[in-house]
């Protein structure tokens, strides 16, 4: 009877063990490059090999005085605080009214809305390329962020209105029926139901922007951001300790705005 | 401003002319015309999807009617937007404000009055002791069961004091025990603070014990509205009869009217004579209505004593008799043809089944419908 049993166990303990050993696999591919990123920025020697012989900040201290590099960083927030401004705004806009929408080919619209973030960043890049050579339209970070806009709509729209399905209209009846005009109806009942949601779309939003490379690239100027600057570095150069700095903090930075969007969802639900 | 206080003083406190609503193909509520008094408990009752909250939502101003005008207090309201009616709703899902606390979400009308903070404390406060929710003002609607969020949505509505009050099916998730203390509570305030109630329900006897007037709809008409006593002793349809309360009803044919009673030929069981305020020619098809508790069973060897001249005699045959603790339940036949269900109260001794019984009831008691 327990041989039996055993015998039946067998197979069903060598699959969890496989399937262990799959997911583990799975984790490493996805953060060892990670890892040893984050690890080369803390590496004093100017050649990154392994082992790392001597550990230091130094790379973080050259990358503050590497006048290039720092003007990337900023350029970077710049266009992404901007870029993401304008998305928050239209892309919430944009939730609202399609939420109101009684419309046959509702979903026609929405669809219209997510193509952006659907299509190869390629297309968008030579899209509006196209668009600004045409209106001859000097490219810079403005360009930049006209390409950021495009797809940080998407992810705010989507946030939000995926809340607003699931608050029930009758929400704002409520308020309405206690005596509050449209006005407040939004400020104090609709807006708070969805906060969360344009927080969380927000922060997802700025995470991409901020490490954007393919429409970054069709669009740029003479400006660099961040993510451009690296790259250009890369052509000329092996990658140096204030690269894996930089990268560094992109990560750090991504780290912390995708836990707290990912929060904010969570908390609400 | 004295004037026109006398004046709406004078008018009734909601009016619906001729109010209709239709979604697509739909016709939620049909050419309904409705006069509800001041201070009057007004029920809406009738079977799922007749209408009643379509009814309220556009008392309440979220819905605007297809057809026909609303007025409150003597004011035309077809055209205002919800906050500016004095309307407040109890709504069938309670619409909580999920991100305020209770406290928050009943004060909040009195916020949007833009009235002062020491002021709303204390109303919030006085509602929440109303519905027995003393001392839970800083938690969220979340951690509530259903019924104490209904009992928030209740206090959330009552704490402004509008003119009328709008409930729909406000006590349906409250266990037995606490909907009665709820349905008194309410019936209390509705008394005392002199607010109009227009409430709506499922439940006939919640209906019954609760209203001044009922109003019973069916496919967003109102068939009759009158005092409990009105629709239950004398329904206007077959409809409002058998759903208020238990009836039978005895098919046959007019063969006399007289003075407000008609002789209904009845197959099985003879001449039968009904209360019939209208005359009806002879020989149109009609059904008398008969309460169960109203018909008197007896065997029928006994000399039917005391046969009064405004009684229906008819003999039958005992079918089943259902013992249900207080009452005793009684199916008879009468012939072939008809049928009735007798209810009467359980004195320890139950008629034999099979035996032949006879049965009388007041002509009163019993009331012709057409078909
Ligand atoms: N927004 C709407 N769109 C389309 N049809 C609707 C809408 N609201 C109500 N109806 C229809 O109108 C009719 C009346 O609905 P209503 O909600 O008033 O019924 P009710 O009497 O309140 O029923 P219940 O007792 O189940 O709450 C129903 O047939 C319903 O399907
Ligand atoms: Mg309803």
């Amino acid at each position: 009877m327990s041989a039996v049993m055993r015998e039946a166990n067998a197979p069903g303990r060598l699959g969890r063990w496989s399937l262990t050993v799959a997911g583990w696999l799975v984790y490493a591919f996805l953060y060892v490059p990670l890892i040893i990123v984050i690890l080369y920025s803390f590496n004093a020697d100017s050649i990154n090999a392994w082992p790392i012989h001597h550990w230091s900040f130094g790379a973080y201290n050259t990358l503050a005085n590497d006048a290039d590099l720092t003007q990337s960083i900023k350029n970077s927030l710049y266009v992404s605080v901007i870029a993401v401004s304008i998305a928050v705004i239209l892309g919430t806009a944009a939730a609202l009214g399609f939420n109101r929408l009684r419309i046959p080919g509702k979903e026609l619209f929405s669809f219209a809305v997510i193509l952006p973030i659907v299509l190869p960043g390629i297309v968008t890049g030579i899209a509006m390329l196209t668009l600004f050579t045409d209106l001859n339209y000097n490219l810079s970070l403005t360009t930049i962020i006209a390409g950021h806009v495009t797809f940080c709509i998407v992810l705010v729209f989507n946030s939000v209105r995926a809340r607003l399905a699931r608050v029930p209209a009758q929400m704002a009846e409520a308020a309405r029926d206690l005596g509050a005009g449209p006005f407040r109806t939004f400020w104090h009942v609709t807006l708070p139901s969805i906060r969360t949601a344009v927080i969380s779309g927000t922060l997802l939003a700025f995470t991409l922007s901020f490490d954007e490379v393919v429409v970054s690239f069709f669009l740029a100027g003479r400006e660099n951001t961040l993510p451009l600057e690296i790259w250009s570095r890369l052509r000329r150069s092996t990658i140096t300790p204030e690269i894996n700095a930089a990268a560094t903090l992109l990560i750090a930075v991504s780290v912390v705005l995708v836990g707290a969007a990912r929060f904010l969802v969570r908390e609400e639900e | 401003m004295s004037v026109s206080t006398y004046m709406n003083a004078e008018a009734p406190s909601v009016e619906l002319r001729g109010v209709s609503k239709r979604f697509g193909s739909v016709s939620a509520v049909d050419d309904v015309s409705l006069t509800v008094r001041k201070g009057e408990f007004l029920t809406l009752l009738g079977p799922s999807g007749c209408g009643k909250t379509t009814s309220l939502r556009i008392v309440a101003g979220f819905e605007r009617p297809s057809g026909g005008t609303i007025h409150i207090d003597g004011q035309a309201v077809t055209a205002l937007p919800p906050n500016k009616r004095n309307v407040n709703t109890v709504f069938q899902n309670y619409a909580l404000f999920p991100h305020m606390n209770l406290a928050e979400n009943v004060g909040f009308g009195l916020r949007m009055k833009r009235l002062g903070r020491a002021d709303i404390e204390r109303r919030v406060d006085e509602a929440m002791a109303l519905v027995r929710l003393e001392g839970l003002g800083k938690r969220k609607p979340t951690q509530l069961s259903g019924g104490q969020q209904q009992r928030v949505a209740l206090a959330r509505a009552l704490v402004n004091r509008p003119a009328v009050l709008l409930l729909d099916e406000p006590l349906g998730a409250l266990d037995l025990k606490l909907r009665r203390a709820m349905q008194f509570e309410l019936r209390h305030l509705n008394q005392s603070v002199g607010i109009t109630f227009i409430y709506v329900t499922h439940d006939q006897e919640e209906a019954l014990t609760m209203s001044d007037r009922i109003a019973v709809m069916s496919g967003g008409r109102i068939l009759q509205i009158g005092t409990a006593q009105e629709i239950y002793e004398a329904p206007a349809t077959r409809f409002v009869a058998d759903f208020i309360g238990e009836s039978n009803f005895l098919e046959g044919t007019i063969s006399d009217w007289e003075n407000g009673v008609a002789t209904v030929d009845v197959a099985g069981a003879g001449a039968i004579r009904a209360r019939c305020v209208d005359r009806i020619a002879t020989g149109i098809p009609v059904s008398v209505a008969l309460r169960p508790e109203r018909i008197i069973i007896e065997p029928s060897e006994q000399p039917a004593a005391g046969v009064g001249a405004g009684e229906n005699v008819v003999r039958g045959r005992l079918l089943e008799a259902v013992y249900a603790g207080s009452t005793l339940q009684y199916a008879v036949s009468l012939g072939d043809a008809a049928q009735l269900i007798v209810r009467s109260p359980n004195l320890g001794q139950a008629a034999g089944v099979g035996n032949d019984v006879s049965l009388r009831w007041s002509i009163a008691d019993c009331s012709v419908l057409v078909a």
